[in-house]
């Protein structure tokens, strides 16, 4: 067995013509793939012969048998399939044969049917991505807040992205491009999502239910860590009068509700950095009533 | 007139050819239609699976293993008598096709 080497290059589906490219002229320099993958490949050291690979994408094989057979019967060995279903082959190459010989799909009107299936998915892929990303929007525009925009970044990096990959097999444009290769879209995501993650957790997180009869009086802190939009949920159920308050470290009143009654979900308050205090007060005015405030801020 | 039916794609038009003079495997339908199309028409692996697992679906073909050649089997493809009319469907198709060509160009 020869020297074994492993490659983690990765292909958007689209690419799969560049990726195939790359297989035969490692194969020509001595390197010949013995597990494809979409992550990580691995390469044997052989110099003795010269294959020419092929990916077919197929997630509906009814008969596995069927399909590795009518595969050999024309020369292609069958090595693995990647778990989203991509499937390689491989034949050695002769000189001899005509091109055609390395072809598996020679359908030449419009899409093969292979892409065909790929812009079934693709498209599917879209639209759920769509549809998730706008609802974001929708929710972005109505309680806007700094970590739901690198996830909206996140989500536009996918729609572009397959966008541009569904528009390019439509128009059958097979070369290779630069333009935003995978790898500039996973950075992209990674990034996002790295950013969308650290913006939630340094969000100060308090909840409580006080319940108290006659006089009450609680107090916490928070800490705001960046400036942004924060919303508090306040359910208040008292009969004797008690004051909820926000107070910033200047002792400033940044919201105040005295109500007897209250049910109000996702208050906006827009806060600046600093230290907060979130304080409860009910005084007895002699009938000894109840109180009972839940809260909730993030 | 029968149903309307889609015109067939080369590749389903010479398997379900070559299938009519009896049942034959994938490489062998593969070679018969290079022979009857003067190389012109090769049926790829990919494209193979794909109509033959199309054409089994829509009950123009039928799976049967063989036996007879000695010990190794073979997956043979068998036309159906579905398969036979849709081919027999088709070639009307062309010759009407042909026919029409040939009353216009006739004056040439």
């Amino acid at each position: 067995m020869g020297k074994l080497k492993t490659s983690h290059k990765a292909y958007a589906a689209w690419d799969y013509g560049k990726e195939i490219e790359d297989l035969n002229q490692k194969s020509r320099e001595g390197w010949q793939l013995v597990k494809g993958g979409c992550f990580r490949s691995v390469f044997e050291q052989d110099e003795q012969v010269v294959y020419r690979y092929q990916l077919d994408y197929n997630t509906d094989i009814e008969n596995r048998m069927r399909y590795i057979e009518t595969f050999r019967e024309q020369g292609w060995e069958y090595m693995n399939s990647t778990f989203n279903g991509w499937h390689y082959f491989r034949k050695p190459y002769d000189p001899e044969l005509p091109e055609e010989e390395y072809e598996i799909y020679t359908d030449s009107s419009g899409l093969s049917e292979m892409e065909q299936r790929w812009t079934r998915l693709a498209t599917i892929l879209l639209i759920a991505m769509s549809i998730m990303g706008i609802t974001m929007l929708i929710k972005g525009v109505q309680y806007p807040e700094w970590p739901r925009v690198p996830m909206i970044l996140l989500y536009l990096d996918f729609i572009v992205f397959i966008g541009i990959g569904l528009r390019r097999l439509k128009k059958k444009d097979k070369e290779y491009h630069k333009v935003f290769p995978l790898s500039a879209m996973v950075y992209i995501a990674v990034v996002c999502w790295i950013v969308g993650v650290m913006l939630s957790v340094f969000r100060p997180d308090v909840s409580g239910t006080i319940k108290g009869t006659g006089s009450t009086r609680s107090y916490e802190n928070f800490k705001v860590s960046y400036p942004d939009n924060y919303y508090l949920d306040l359910t208040m159920d008292n009969e004797i009068p008690c004051e909820f308050q926000i107070v910033d470290q200047k002792g400033d009143i940044v919201y105040s509700n005295q109500e007897e009654k209250v049910e109000e979900e996702s208050i906006q308050l827009r806060l600046s950095k600093g230290t907060y205090q979130i304080n409860i007060v009910a005084e007895d005015d002699g009938t000894g009533g109840n109180t009972q405030v839940a809260y909730e801020l993030n | 007139m029968g149903k309307k039916v889609e015109p067939l794609t080369e590749s389903y038009f010479y398997i379900l050819l070559c299938l009519a003079e009896g049942p034959n495997h994938g490489y062998g339908i593969m070679q018969k239609t290079k022979e009857l199309s003067e190389g012109e028409v090769k049926i790829g692996s990919g494209t193979m699976y794909g109509a033959t697992g199309n054409m089994m679906k829509k009950g123009w073909i039928v799976e049967r293993n063989d036996y007879s050649e000695g010990t190794e089997r073979r997956r043979m493809y068998e036309l159906t008598e579905e398969g036979r009319e849709t081919l027999d469907a088709e070639i009307n198709r062309l010759k009407r096709l042909l026919a029409g060509a040939k009353s216009i160009l006739k004056g040439e």
